[in-house]
């Protein structure tokens, strides 16, 4: 009789932000009513509720401090102690980075910061694009992505018109398009950037993806702290509703094209790895968002068994730039561009498009160079699982191939620089309490890999390794693990930020195996480290 | 069949088979944690991780599928380190050892694993100084010690739970637990909270066990690898493993019981005691499942109140007494006194004065020589057991349609139906273990449609519940039927091709009313409509009901119209699709093959067919009672009114279980004289002239017949106590004491012996042997030695030849709501308790569980009569009154009074009435007038 297992149905996880939203935690009532609702057992309902931070009781009063990498560094060498005071503060509860690390040091709620009243999206284009465009209209639109060479720009770098063009190919009545808002690598904020300033351009990038695979259900998938985003996106869908190239907001209505999309907007319920595809669908599903590698791949059967593309905000923002301005504006000089964040010390931290294959210099000087113009230490080339390099690497491209030999990756360009003085062990060890607080736990190696990891830096930290060093040979039985055996690329990458530590940071890591910690950072007496609660 | 290569070595697997079968089956060997025997598929340790030549990165073998000329490696250094690291860091934490000495399970399966890896098993504390170092070089070299920091698990042991204790700190998160509790059990009670480091356990979210939703089925703890999930009664080391059949409901579990001997506190030794339970592997009933009762409920037999020697009533002793009045007698004594009465009184008033009734917990050779006795010894036509009660409605029915009374299906056939029709079962709670197999088809797609007056828990999960008011049954089947038809769904092939009768019944629902329909069952049409669409519209439907729909005086018309159903859809003699009564007790299906019946002889062959008769007078050297005695009911009618003068009763609780228990006692008073043979001191002895102690099932070789017609080896597993004997033996004494010829008549009850005997003269059983049980088990008709048994009836067509449509006859129930009585009252069974309580009651761990009895009612019913929720009330109906506990249930039909069976402080049955089925003589215990009060003064 009833179809739970269905993409018309208002998702769990929506269902539990109402109730969330009344009562500021999720009631004994509401608990009920849910269980009945969904027809799980007070089990199931807590297996899914207690995964997703985003529905802890947060009382009137309670605000949460990021302590991700750029906020560490906001204090300079007092960062972490400062941080360590915040947290003591009554209502305060640490969290992992928020994504706002153009503002560090950052908390949530914040004070609203201005931002310009950003351009509707141009539905007079899109009606060309519109259910009765012709097909050839959109195969000279997918040329031209496939001309341009867009690929994911979510970190796993994937072609993205070939899934689009695989979607296309399926014709299965009901595809789904999902715009992955779910932003958390730390020191990344460029797709909340995107969304606020430019809103009309990724619902955009969505509207087109939906007509160029046929796709009649989409939704945004909406990190839980860029809440902010939300009222301009909806006025956005506004406009396209209005201009009549919407089915429906949210729900799908029957009266309008059947061959248009409708579009809804799902918040997140803020685990990290819920930006990996196959978790994200599985939490719209209702389940814990555990990522499930294929096969079958999303495309094939995603979301409730439909296929099912998911596009990272900036791929979708470039789908409708390419669209407008055609392939070669994109390549330039052959290789594309990005939208990098840059934060730390930096004059005018932020988020600056340049070619893909810039420098991290480049970057830098896009930024303004350090404050006070103190030397670089160190820098995080593309967000927290993409390693830590040293000053020696800033005139490295930010590609794959060029990183390679630093052992790190480009990842999600999100930069984060720190200046002589700033502790590079205590970076990582954030880092590595990040990624072990972050793993969703279901399998072993990840799960217990990670905190290895997490562990033995915290007590290089600590000093408490005056006694019980850091022994590498453990560590790279426990790298060879999560590379081996791990089910996705949190586990897989892992190693990466204990590996470039050890490797291009040896001195510093000697001087804490001794007790010692040159920047003053890592007291062995300076109390707790702040231990992100992971929301 | 998929060839393949693992190690070089070629392989070939079935269909469907994974990496991790491939493996095992090249001999080479992966580690594995997570992978639980029988449990689906997890997948999170990575241990049985192994290689593809043309893959780069190694895949979990147990969620790689197996595909023709793959090429797989087990071994390489990298896996092989990566696999070590894990296990290391497993055990960083692991308190080992983490299983108490004599864990029927073994060894934990980590520590097994860290030794066959040669890992060490317990790592240095965190807080333990180590040499220290001074630099940290960046070493080449592997260092051979694993400094992995321990943190202490901060969750403390869960000890809150009766039965089951969980102890955090030994948890290696493999997720086994959870997949038995909700996968294989459907209970979901245990998940995780939180994720990552942060993550636990967690019962009914976060609650302790004790205070969550657990029904202590104890899957989890078959499924957990280490010492995280105990059972709360330890283990003892070097106790004996005994497999035999679970002595509580009908699904006929095969259990396996620890029993090791104990200290008596003098120094000697005892009889010894079950310290545990498990399922017996690779049994087909239950497939390793279990619920409460059967994995935590068997310490009945060891408790002390066992009668352990025979009693005579003393002579200045009322009718009835407690065991004061009563004085231990030789064993000679007291059966001489038990022959020398009976034959005395069946000889001065003849047989028909004489009755007997049989026991559903007794095995079928003791039934099989109880009926012997009655019929032989003392020429009684009056021999019967409570089926009478349970399911002669259904055996009346399907008998008379179909040409067995028998249930078709195994109990796993329903994983393979894709519709399940449930009636007036509450199956969650009276047939645990089949409602998995329900729960979990319904899982995988089938459609589950529930009727009941109340919201049993099944309804909870079903594509729809149909909650009619009790007694409507005639109405709703009826209405089912007819919206099949509606719709065309009939399987007009079968109906040509196998029944007769269809005219009739078609003519009859063409005419129903159906506003009456709604108006009397109290549901919607368009539920009943729905309901038929999955009913009609399944590839295979599987149909079960309980008591609900037999026990009314419209019994056997109910059943004739759920069976109608299968008939009208096609649906009969196929794997998945069938008729299933499921029968109550561990051998109520046994004891009614074995003609513990007033119309038949062993093997349903009527009394009043000569040749049979002949057959078996024979075999046992005397005349045989020509004309079928009287049923259970009429025996106690007929005590009262003094035509029955003697009974002899083995393993029954009439006086408890029986409707209107005033006239029950008053026959029973009048007596005189009653034998009872039992395993305590029941209600009914009370009213014994003799007590007889008997080994309980636990103590006695033999079968039992389960609710799939499968024929299963009991095995004694303790010593019966004191003097007490098995019922075998006390019968074969009788038999030789009259001199009855066969079996039994050397004065020994030898399982082997008796069943060699029903077997030569029952044609169902005549492929059964003792020895052949002790191999397989067997489900009849097993017409011979060679003959694999029957799971399926029906399957070359009708038994009958063409199966019989029965027009539908709407019958209410024989009382009805009135002014005095407004309320119907309703009575049904617990999962924790069992029929009269004889034996649940007496276990610690279900007796903690659910100490005591209280009723249900929807709340404006408890306003309506002034009735606070939690407070004693009084139930009176025409028959009496009773005070107990009131709760409201919202769920419940308002004006719908439930009241559980198994209290003997809240005697339900003395409200029944005692109409009978015309047809069945089943008493109606489902709907009955009743008047609810908040006054507690009045008795």
């Amino acid at each position: 009789m009833d179809t739970f297992a269905d993409i018309r149905r208002t998702p769990l996880l929506t269902a539990l932000h109402q109730a969330h939203a009344r009562r500021r935690e999720i009631s004994p009532e509401a608990r009920r009513r849910l269980a009945a609702e969904y027809r799980l057992s007070a089990a199931q309902l807590d297996d899914f509720i207690s995964f997703f931070p985003a529905f802890s009781a947060r009382p009137e009063g309670t605000f949460r401090v990021c302590t991700g990498p750029a906020c560490r560094l906001a204090q300079g060498a007092d960062g972490p102690r400062h941080l360590a005071r915040q947290l003591a503060t009554p209502g305060a509860s640490a969290a992992f980075c928020l994504g706002h690390c153009d503002r560090a040091p950052a908390v949530i709620p914040a004070a609203d910061a201005e931002i310009p009243t950003p351009a509707p999206p141009d539905t007079r284009w899109l009606e060309h694009y519109g259910p009765d465009a012709p097909r050839q209209r959109l195969d000279a639109l997918l040329s031209d992505l496939a001309a341009a060479g867009l690929c994911g720009m979510g970190g796993g770098g994937f072609p993205a018109y070939k899934k689009l063009a695989a979607l296309r190919a399926d014709p299965a009545p009901d595809k789904v398009l999902i715009a992955n808002a779910d932003e958390g690598e730390p020191g990344t904020f460029k797709d909340r950037w995107l969304l606020d300033h430019h809103p009309g351009t990724v619902l955009t990038g969505l509207y087109l993806a939906c007509r160029i695979t046929g796709a009649r259900h989409a939704l945004i998938y909406l990190r839980h702290e860029y809440a902010a985003a939300e009222p301009r996106l909806v006025a956005a869908l506004h406009a396209m509703e209005q201009a009549g190239l919407l089915r429906g907001i949210g729900a799908a209505a029957d009266t309008a094209h059947p061959l248009l999309p409708s579009i809804a907007i799902v918040r997140a319920g803020g685990p990290y790895i819920c930006g990996e595809e196959t978790a994200l669908i599985a939490s719209l599903e209702g389940r814990r968002g555990l990522p499930a590698p294929g096969p079958p791949y999303p495309v094939d059967a995603g979301l409730f068994g439909h296929p099912t593309l998911v596009h990272n905000v900036e791929t979708l923002y470039y789908l409708a730039r390419i669209g407008r301005h055609g392939p070669a504006w994109y390549r330039g000089d052959g290789n594309g561009r990005r939208h990098f964040s840059a934060s730390g010390p930096v004059r005018r931290p932020g988020i600056y498009e340049l070619p893909a294959h810039s420098s991290a210099r480049q970057v830098l000087e896009a930024a303004g160079g350090l404050v006070d113009n103190r030397g670089v230490a160190a820098f995080i080339p593309g967000g927290g699982s993409s390693g830590l390099l040293p000053a020696t690497a800033l005139d490295v491209p930010l590609t794959a191939t060029a990183l390679a030999p630093w052992g790190a990756g480009p990842g999600t360009g999100g930069m984060v620089f720190l200046p002589r003085g700033a502790c590079v062990v205590d970076m990582a060890a954030h880092l590595a309490e990040f990624l072990a607080a972050e793993s969703c736990g279901q399998c072993d190696p990840c799960r217990l890999g990670t905190r290895h990891q997490a562990r033995a830096l915290d007590a290089l930290c600590r000093g408490t390794s005056q006694n019980t060093p850091l022994d590498p040979a453990p560590l790279a039985d426990t790298a060879i693990a999560l590379r081996q055996l791990s089910i996705c690329g949190l586990g897989r990458f892992a190693p990466t930020v204990v590996e470039t530590l050890l490797r291009h940071f040896s001195t510093e890591v000697a001087a804490h195996g001794r007790g010692e910690c040159a920047a003053g950072v890592c007291p062995t007496a300076a109390g707790a480290r702040n231990t992100g609660d992971g929301a | 069949m998929i060839r393949l290569t693992v190690d070089g070595r070629p392989v070939t697997v079935d269909d469907g088979a994974t990496l991790l079968d491939a493996v095992r089956a090249s001999g080479s060997w992966v580690p594995a944690l997570c992978a639980g025997a029988s449990l689906p598929t997890g997948g999170g340790c990575r241990l049985c991780a192994v290689r593809l030549v043309d893959q780069a990165r190694p895949m979990p073998a147990c969620r790689t599928a197996a595909a023709p000329r793959m090429v797989v490696r087990t071994d390489g250094d990298a896996l092989h380190r990566a696999r070590a690291q894990v296990v290391r860091l497993l055990l960083a934490d692991h308190p080992a050892p983490c299983r108490p000495p004599g864990d029927p399970r073994g060894e934990c399966e980590l520590e097994a694993l860290a030794r066959r890896l040669r890992l060490p098993l317990s790592q240095p504390p965190a807080t333990s100084p180590s040499v220290p170092i001074p630099s940290v070089p960046i070493p080449s070299v592997p260092i051979p010690s694993v400094p992995i920091p321990s943190v202490p698990i901060p969750f403390p042991p869960d000890t809150s739970h009766p039965a089951l204790h969980f102890h955090p700190a030994a948890c290696v998160e493999c997720g086994r637990c959870i997949r038995a509790c909700g996968d294989i059990q459907g209970h979901h009670v245990i998940g995780w909270h939180g994720a990552g480091i942060t993550r636990t356990l967690a019962f009914s979210g976060q609650k302790n066990l004790a205070d969550s939703d657990c029904v202590a089925c104890g899957q989890c703890l078959a499924a957990c690898p280490t010492g995280a999930l105990l059972p709360a009664l330890a283990p003892v080391p070097g106790m004996t493993a005994i497999d035999t059949i679970c002595p509580y409901c009908g699904v006929g579990c095969g259990i396996t019981c620890h029993v090791a001997p104990e200290r008596d506190g003098h120094g000697g030794e005892t009889r010894g005691r079950i310290h545990a339970v498990t399922s017996q592997p690779g049994q087909p009933a239950n497939r390793g499942r279990l619920c409460v009762k059967g994995r935590f409920g068997l310490d009945f037999v060891t408790r002390p109140e066992r009668l352990t020697q025979p009693l005579m009533r003393r002579p200045d002793a009322p009718k009835p007494c407690g065991p004061e009045g009563f004085e231990a007698v030789p064993w000679d004594t007291a059966l001489e006194r038990v022959a020398t009465t009976l034959l005395d009184i069946a000889q001065r008033h003849g047989g028909h004065a004489v009755g007997g009734l049989g026991s559903a917990k007794c095995t079928n050779e003791d039934n099989y020589l109880f009926q012997k006795w009655l019929r032989a010894g003392l020429f009684s036509p009056n021999v019967d057991h409570c089926a009478r009660l349970c399911h002669s409605s259904s055996v009346a029915a399907l008998g008379a349609m179909l040409g067995s009374g028998a249930g078709t299906n195994p109990n796993t056939d329903f994983l393979l139906a894709d519709a399940i029709f449930l009636i007036g079962t509450n199956t969650l709670e009276t047939h645990p273990v089949i409602a998995t197999f329900i729960r979990q088809a319904h899982a995988a797609g089938a459609s589950l449609v529930v009727a009941d007056p109340r919201r049993i828990g099944l309804a909870h999960e079903a594509t729809v519940h149909l909650q009619h008011r009790p007694g409507s049954d005639p109405w709703l089947v009826a209405g089912l039927a007819r919206e099949i038809l509606n719709a065309d769904l009939a399987d007009n092939a079968f109906i040509a091709a196998h029944t007769e009768g269809f005219e009739a019944y078609r003519a009859a629902l063409l005419a129903l009313d159906m506003a009456e329909v709604g108006r009397v069952t109290g549901v919607p049409r368009a539920a009943i409509r729905h309901a038929a669409h999955h009913l009609g519209g399944a590839k295979n439907l599987l149909t079960a009901w309980g008591m609900g729909l037999t026990q009314h005086v419209a019994g056997t018309i109910n059943c004739a119209a759920v069976a109608g159903l299968a008939l009208l859809t096609g649906n009969l003699g196929r794997p998945g699709a069938g008729v299933n009564p499921l029968r109550g007790q561990n051998n109520v299906q046994g004891a009614s093959d074995m003609g513990v019946l007033p119309n038949v002889l062993p093997g349903y062959q009527p009394v009043t067919d000569s040749a049979t008769r002949a057959r078996f007078g024979a075999a046992w050297g005397r005349p045989l009672p020509e004309t079928p005695g009287l049923t259970v009911v009429e025996m106690l009618r007929a005590a009262a009114d003094g035509d029955l003068r003697a009974m002899h009763i083995m393993g029954e609780n009439p006086a408890l279980s029986d409707p209107d228990l005033e006239h029950v006692h008053a026959g029973l008073t009048r007596l005189e004289f009653l034998a009872v043979q039992d395993v305590f001191f029941t209600q009914t002895c009370a009213w014994a002239d003799v007590i007889l102690p008997a080994a309980s099932v636990l103590e006695r070789a033999g079968s039992v017949t389960s609710t799939e017609r499968r024929v299963q080896r009991t095995r004694p597993v303790l010593p019966p106590p004191g003097a007490a004997r098995a019922d075998g033996d006390i019968l074969a004494w009788l038999l030789e004491r009259a001199q009855v010829g066969g079996a039994g008549s050397d004065g020994n009850g030898d399982a082997a012996a008796v069943m060699a005997e029903m077997a030569r003269l029952t044609p169902l059983y005549r492929g059964l042997s003792a020895r052949r049980l002790e191999r397989e088990s067997v489900c009849w008709p097993c017409p011979a030695p060679d003959h694999p048994g029957t799971p399926i009836l029906h399957a070359g067509g009708p038994l009958r030849g063409r199966a019989r449509f029965v027009v539908p006859l709407l019958t209410p129930p024989a009382e009805t709501p009135d002014a005095t009585y407004p309320f119907i009252l309703t009575t049904g069974r617990l999962l924790e308790h069992y029929q009269t309580g004889t034996l649940s009651r007496r276990s610690a761990v279900l007796d903690e569980l659910v100490p005591g009895p209280w009723a249900t009612a929807h709340p404006d019913t408890l306003s309506q009569a002034g009735v606070t929720d939690g407070a004693t009330a009084r139930i009176s109906t025409r028959r009496g009154e009773m005070a107990i506990t009131l709760r409201a249930d919202p769920e419940a039909l308002p004006g719908v009074i439930f009241v559980p069976n198994h209290f003997a402080e809240a005697p339900v049955n003395r409200l029944i009435h005692d109409q009978l089925d015309p047809e069945a003589k089943i008493p109606e215990y489902k709907c009955v007038a009743a008047a609810l009060s908040g006054e507690t003064s009045g008795r």
